[in-house]
């Protein structure tokens, strides 16, 4: 049975398997390496904040919070002069004053020092006002007011402004450090974002890519070897779709081949079973439409001898006896060729049997020869089953055993052993015996149709036995050959399946 | 055979008592004589003030076994370059001639630098100020090489080897003037000694960053100490330390 023909394909361009797993690895390699990159570009950048953060940042805001306290120790101070009811109380604090004025905590901020220097002045001013007023007679209350009041006046204007510098720091202080945490946070939402862009492009990368193997490379692989399985089950071939990678196309193509190698295989065996089956019916109808005009001819020979055999001389006679005996023996061998004919025809199906009853049953056919013989038949323990046709491999038995008492050496009994051993998937059944032996150039010649070693006069028969045995054991799927020693004896050897263990 | 097991299990238990006693090493420390504030000796003999509080602090968090001593400043320079003293706190700032002889540690407070004198001298300039006059400065100090670049052809630079003899010299008026760190003038003015004078003019320069300083044979002790005074200023034990002895955040 012959497929049609694959669809030609237009034969796409091609790829190495190899050059195509680098160029994908290089291209994963790249992106998935881009992404984390830049992943760990913005994650050294974070880690650069956080380590400004620490060592210029919180200096900076550490400095404005030493500023605020100063300033409030200023206007501590401030508030002590003017409360202050002794000179040494107003000269601590205007002292305090200028060395928080004068102190480096400021260098910095130029505006500060300078406003912290103007009401340390103040500050001082206000205790030459508050020391003049003490001096002041105690009746001379508006001017004591008046002085009081100016150096009240004076410090206030300097405190508001002094506590406006202190909120404004303060409020600098918390907007760096809010604007650094916004900065941290940003960040840190960016990487994050770009960890999970970079998280979903890779899944996607791998889902894509996981398609893209199994479409290039899984599936036409499959497709491979399921046409291998269509072939080996004779199937019609399905054509396999043409791909870009080079060894799969390699692949398909060779499978392509042993497709067509494998059909010419099959038209040839078919040619030859229906040769065979050709050449087997006709031996059959050959044999079989053979034997009536023989019986005729033999018939009649008979009615002649009977009738005319007073008539005729002696020469006649004997012709006439020659002829009967040609008759009898062509019948003869148009029934062993029938018989020959008829292995693997009109058998019962194939099936566990057991060895030894199909020997039993050749021995019991064969009791009288036995007997005759004086033979003894030795037939090993366990024999097995074996996958057969009971009646064949009866046959088989019959004619091994027969040939054994038939070719015996006239100086001893003929002794018989049948054994089987185990090997593989068969059993191997030797049929061994103690007759007159084969010459070594005559273990292939036997096997052959109406082949025969010995003149009829030696041994009646028509050399086909073996022929059958070989035709039978090969019909099993086995193999038959012999040793033998001249003198010594024969060992038959055939091999035939042993049974499938249940499932 | 049982009594030297338990000899032996007694030195097992021991060793790290007697390891721990044999490292601890005594340490000099030095500390520059009569800076009121910073470091003097009260009557009673104890050693008070902030640098005094650090060095103890110090000792304490190192485990080492410390000995103090009050130098004057240039001794106290002099011997922790020579490694007589291991650590030393002497309000010390940069100069080339110290950091050729001394290992400084991180900044612990910034100093800035003004004239005493009487009160009728508040309103002068500087040139003003220094012409025919004899100013008082430690010897060996930051003020004494300012005041040597600064000084004009008639003032008269007197040397006193602590911060408490130029005082005593001003208030004593061998001296018209004394050039010392602020926050040791803060005190003498506040006391009565100090109140016939005052700060006069502003201060002498932007200030300085002032450091502890290690014996140059001991950079283990300088990685040390930067390690405690990194972790004082952090925890905010300099801030509190401060508050005690001085009038203001001083860092």
């Amino acid at each position: 049975m012959k497929s049609p023909s694959p669809t030609p394909h237009r034969r796409p361009r091609r790829f190495g398997l190899e050059k195509l797993v680098a160029v994908i690895s290089i291209l994963v390699i790249v992106i998935l390496a881009a992404f984390f990159s830049v992943i760990a570009i913005t994650q050294i950048r974070q880690s650069r904040m956080a380590i400004d953060s620490r060592n210029e940042l919180a200096p900076v805001i550490l400095d404005r919070h030493r500023m605020v306290i100063n300033l409030q120790r200023m206007l501590g101070a401030g508030d002590m002069m003017i409360a202050a009811t002794s000179p040494e109380r107003r000269r601590e604090s205007m002292l305090t004053a200028r060395a928080i004025a004068g102190h480096p905590t400021f260098l910095a901020y130029a505006e500060a020092r300078r406003l912290l220097t103007e009401c340390a002045q103040t500050l001082q001013n206000g205790a030459e006002l508050l020391s003049r007023r003490d001096a002041l007679p105690a009746d001379d209350l508006s001017m004591r007011r008046e002085m009081e009041r100016q150096a009240v006046m004076q410090w206030q204007s300097c405190r508001q402004r002094l506590e406006t510098l202190a909120d404004t720091l303060v409020v600098e202080g918390a907007r760096l450090t809010t604007d650094r945490f916004e900065e941290l946070a940003d960040g840190s939402r960016t990487a994050t974002a770009l960890t999970l862009t970079g998280l979903a492009c890779a899944i996607v990368l791998v889902i894509v890519l996981m398609m893209q193997i199994r479409r290039r490379i899984i599936v036409p692989v499959v497709d491979a070897s399921s046409a291998l399985h269509r072939i080996h089950q004779h199937q019609p071939f399905v054509p396999l779709i043409p791909t870009h990678i080079a060894e799969i196309s390699t692949l398909q193509e060779d499978i392509a081949a042993v497709r067509g190698l494998i059909e010419d295989l099959y038209a040839t065996r078919e040619d030859l079973e229906r040769s065979n089956a050709d050449l087997e019916q006709f031996a059959y109808v050959a044999s079989h439409d053979l034997r009536e005009p023989l019986r005729m001819i033999s018939g009649f020979l008979g009615l002649i001898e009977r009738r005319y055999g007073e008539m005729l001389d002696k020469d006649g006679r004997e012709f006439i006896a020659f002829a009967n005996e040609g008759a009898n023996r062509m019948d003869r061998l148009i029934l062993d060729l029938l018989e020959y004919s008829r292995v693997g025809r009109l058998c019962r199906p194939i099936a566990p049997y057991p060895l030894e009853e199909a020997i039993q049953t050749a021995i019991a056919s064969l009791t009288q020869n036995i007997h005759d013989a004086h033979a003894t038949i030795d037939i090993g323990p366990d024999l097995p089953m074996v996958d057969c046709d009971p009646s064949e491999i009866t046959r088989l038995f019959q004619n091994l055993l027969g040939n054994a008492l038939k070719y015996r050496d006239p100086s001893r009994p003929p002794a018989i052993r049948i054994t089987a051993d185990r090997n593989d998937g068969f059993w191997r059944i030797d049929v061994a015996d103690n007759g007159l032996g084969i010459e070594p150039q005559f273990h292939d010649r036997i096997f052959l149709l109406f082949q025969r070693l010995h003149t009829r006069d030696e041994y009646p028969g028509t050399g086909i036995g073996l022929a059958i045995c070989k035709k039978i054991v090969e019909r099993h799927g086995g193999k038959i050959w012999l040793d033998s020693t001249p003198g010594e004896g024969t060992t038959f050897h055939l091999t035939l399946p042993a049974p499938s263990p249940l499932p | 055979m049982a009594n030297f097991c338990k000899t032996l299990i007694l030195c097992l238990v021991l060793w790290p008592l007697w390891g721990t006693a044999a490292d601890a090493e005594e340490i000099v420390i030095g500390l520059t004589e009569g800076s009121v504030g910073f470091s003097n000796r009260k009557e009673d003999g104890q050693i008070v003030g902030y640098n005094a509080d650090i060095a103890r602090l110090m000792c304490q968090r190192l485990g080492l076994s410390c000995r103090m001593e009050l130098l004057p400043l240039k001794e106290l320079i002099e011997q922790t370059a020579s490694g007589k003293v291991q650590i030393a706190f002497g309000n010390l700032t940069h100069t080339p001639e110290r950091d050729r002889k001394l290992l400084f540690s991180i900044p612990y407070w910034r100093s800035s630098s003004f004239f005493v004198g009487p009160r009728a001298l508040s309103n002068l300039s500087q040139q003003q100020l220094l012409t025919g006059r004899r100013v008082g400065v430690q010897d060996s100090s930051r003020q004494q090489t300012w005041l040597h670049q600064h000084a004009t052809p008639t003032t008269e630079i007197r040397t006193y080897p602590t911060t408490a003899a130029i005082l005593k010299a001003l208030a004593a008026h061998e001296v018209d003037l004394a050039l010392i760190s602020m926050l040791m003038a803060f005190h003498f003015l506040n006391s009565t000694a100090g109140s016939p004078f005052e700060f006069i003019g502003p201060s002498i320069d932007n200030g300085s960053t002032v450091h502890v300083v290690v014996s140059p044979n001991r950079p283990d002790l300088l990685a040390n100490v930067n390690a405690t005074l990194a972790d004082m200023i952090r925890e905010g034990t300099l801030q509190h330390l401060a508050r005690q002895h001085l009038p203001m955040d001083i860092y």
